[in-house]
């Protein structure tokens, strides 16, 4: 049962990546397919408890069937474009070799990933108990370990009760479906995401290079590590990053299907973790910006509104179920010397360790040196810069404004910071790759090596 | 067939294997979509291509930590046996913590409402203790005791739960402070049934 409501998962994303952007190719539509398809089945299942129908195998599936059968008479006026050939031109020496690194890594992970049970800390304590919970119980709202009397810490700061849900869902999705561990989701989903990152970068940086920014973004060692365990980390940053990316494609030739693709995935990045909306804000605030000097809002009120919905989805859910906890954000101005002293230290103690991001965040400030002329000329990838830029400040922004009841600030500036942290790795080595000087240099790498004149056989 | 693969070859995209397949004739001529200069070169940019990775995991602690010492831990995975079970696997990395659960687990009713010992009672201060992680977490411990329902000591008057306790979970040989009676025999961890309420 399990492997058919995978396959289902990846069919009802395939449909909902098509109806968005039929054009795009087979491997970004194939990595979206189960990204996409997974936080479908979780906004479903929210859609059913609210309904008060019981979440159960037997309810997801028909659920999703309804609403992949109401997709099919868009898709059928579309079908010569959904299923196109994968195509692998301009293969060289280089491409190879860190493809076959690729592979390599990613089955030893994937191998890793699969053998063991959920075992990590967070996990345990929370997205993978939850997730088991609601699979047994087949509720969300009703869920023993939501009652008060039984959890009496349950409306406390920090309260795993408001939780984003797409982590937990997604877990009690395979549990329902007979899975013995949870650890099939991150699997398939750094799997996936591997796939997406390849098809994003090949649109926009060419054959060996988007092999070359692939083999980074995946190397990343903190983030390759924590990709084998349940955590919601991992999760996040794959949407995150893979919303940025396409947001920021959307500036180089304002294709539809790039902005409602980055909105989309910046919507899923918010029901993954709640510290996603940095990324809708910084998206959203170069939105606006380009909005007014073009004097065109109509993108702008459509990337706003399909970011926006997920999250207000889970708020309006939490709100009408009395699921709540004390707020840990302070909504008014903290001022505090020391305490924005120690954020600072923190972060920048992150970005330099090269043990937790490997060469991610020297490559920032390198690629930005490299194409400075361009920058400044051209503003050539100005906006995936300024996004990274300002998710950053925004995130240390929102981690000054946490009032630490619930947990120490070293605590969380050292774990939950540190993996925060992850959603930027995809992000830079894009951007490392996607500049002009880079790109340039590749193409011509691609064209010195790509398969020349054929010897003639007689 | 022959006439497919002549008019694909024209335009390069003849498949590899599908070479051997093509039988040249005398007046016809054939391209092949890869030259001898071309797997020369490539071969050369590989080799610089392996030898750049090779550096990267062999210099860099970074990624060198990703292949030497994480990939390690894979390497031996697939020399574990294949058929381990769930639980098993679960206490390889769990230890003492994933047995004693599974121990009050398969001592327990679905029904029973255990009390569950307090962070200190599992690691006593300056005692070395066989436990790891967090076995006195409500939720993490839920994860094994399912369905069962669980009690921590800290939530002494803040829920009805507390009345209703069936079983104590007992460990290091340390009485919960909310244990109705004195016990009179020899244990360290384990599990006893209540017959009396907890006040």
């Amino acid at each position: 049962m399990l492997p058919a409501a995978i396959l289902v998962t990846i069919l009802s994303g395939f449909a909902i990546v098509n109806m968005i952007a039929v054009r795009f190719s087979m491997q970004e539509k194939l990595g979206l397919s189960f990204l996409v398809g997974m936080a479908f089945q979780t906004i479903l299942m929210v859609l059913l408890d609210q309904l008060n129908i019981a979440v159960t195998p037997v309810s997801i599936t028909a659920a999703t069937s309804v609403a992949v059968a109401a997709m099919l008479p868009f898709l059928y006026r579309k079908r010569q474009h959904i299923i196109t050939p994968v195509k692998v031109k301009g293969i060289n020496g280089l491409w190879i070799v860190f493809i076959g690194f690729i592979v390599y890594i990613e089955y030893m992970n994937f191998t890793k990933c699969l053998y063991f049970p959920t075992y990590d800390r967070d996990s345990l304590a929370g997205f993978d108990t939850i997730g088991y919970i609601i699979s047994r119980e087949h509720t969300i709202r009703h869920l023993s370990i939501f009652q008060g009397d039984y959890m009496p810490s349950i409306h406390g700061p920090g309260s795993y009760i408001t939780y984003a849900p797409m982590v937990q869902l997604s877990y009690a999705y395979v549990y329902m479906f007979g899975a013995e561990t949870s650890k099939l989701i991150p699997a398939l989903m750094f799997g996936f995401f591997l796939l997406a990152f390849y098809g994003a970068a090949l649109r926009a940086i060419g054959t060996s290079g988007a092999a070359v920014a692939t083999f980074f973004a995946m190397m990343t060692p903190q983030m390759l590590s924590w990709s084998s365990l349940s955590g919601t980390n991992v999760i996040h940053a794959i949407y995150a990053s893979l919303g940025v990316i396409y947001f920021t494609l959307w500036f180089r030739k304002r294709e539809q299907s790039m902005l409602s693709m980055g909105a989309l995935l910046l919507g899923i990045n918010a029901w993954c973790r709640s510290e996603g909306i940095v990324f809708i804000g910084a998206c959203l605030f170069i939105m606006l910006i380009d909005a007014i000097i073009r004097k065109q809002y109509k993108a702008l009120i459509e990337c706003t509104l399909i970011a926006a919905a997920p999250a207000l989805l889970w708020t309006l859910f939490m709100k009408v179920n009395g699921l709540y906890a004390e707020g840990i954000i302070s909504t008014h101005l903290i001022v505090d010397g020391a305490k924005l002293k120690t954020i600072w230290d923190a972060m920048t103690n992150h970005y330099s360790n090269t043990i937790y991001y490997g060469l991610t965040f020297i490559g920032l400030p390198v690629a930005i040196l490299l194409n400075i002329k361009s920058l400044i000329k051209e503003k050539d990838n100005i906006q995936l810069l300024a996004v990274i830029l300002l998710s950053s400040f925004l995130y240390m922004f929102l981690l000054y404004q946490v009032t630490y009841t619930w947990d120490s600030i070293n605590n969380v500036l050292a774990y939950s910071a540190k993996r925060f942290l992850f959603c930027f790795t995809p992000m830079i080595w894009y951007y490392v790759f996607s500049n002009g000087s880079v790109v340039t240099a590749f193409l011509k790498l691609d064209g010195l090596f790509a398969r020349e004149k054929a010897i003639t056989v007689k | 067939m022959a006439g497919w693969y002549r008019s694909n070859m024209d335009t390069g995209k003849v498949p590899l294997f599908k070479l051997k397949l093509m039988e040249p004739t005398k007046d016809k001529s054939y391209t092949i979509p890869i030259s001898k200069s071309w797997i020369g070169k490539n071969l050369l940019l590989a080799a610089a291509a392996g030898i750049t990775i090779y550096f990267l995991i062999n210099k860099h602690p970074g990624y060198k930590w990703v292949c030497k010492e994480m990939f390690t831990e894979d390497k031996e995975i697939l020399s574990y046996p294949p058929d381990l079970t769930t639980g098993q696997k679960t206490a390889l990395k769990l230890g003492k913590s994933y047995n004693y659960l599974s121990y009050v687990r398969d001592h327990t009713p679905d029904t029973a409402v255990i009390l569950l010992p307090s962070a200190e009672a599992f690691f006593p201060a300056g005692k070395k203790s066989g436990f790891i992680s967090e076995p006195y977490n409500k939720l993490w411990a839920l994860r094994f005791l399912y369905p069962r329902k669980l009690v921590v000591p800290y939530e002494k008057g803040r829920t009805s739960y507390l009345h209703k306790i069936t079983h104590i979970a007992l460990v290091n040989g340390q009485a919960p402070e909310l244990l109705p009676v004195q016990l009179d025999f020899p244990y360290t961890d384990t599990i006893i049934q209540m017959n009396r309420s907890v006040k």
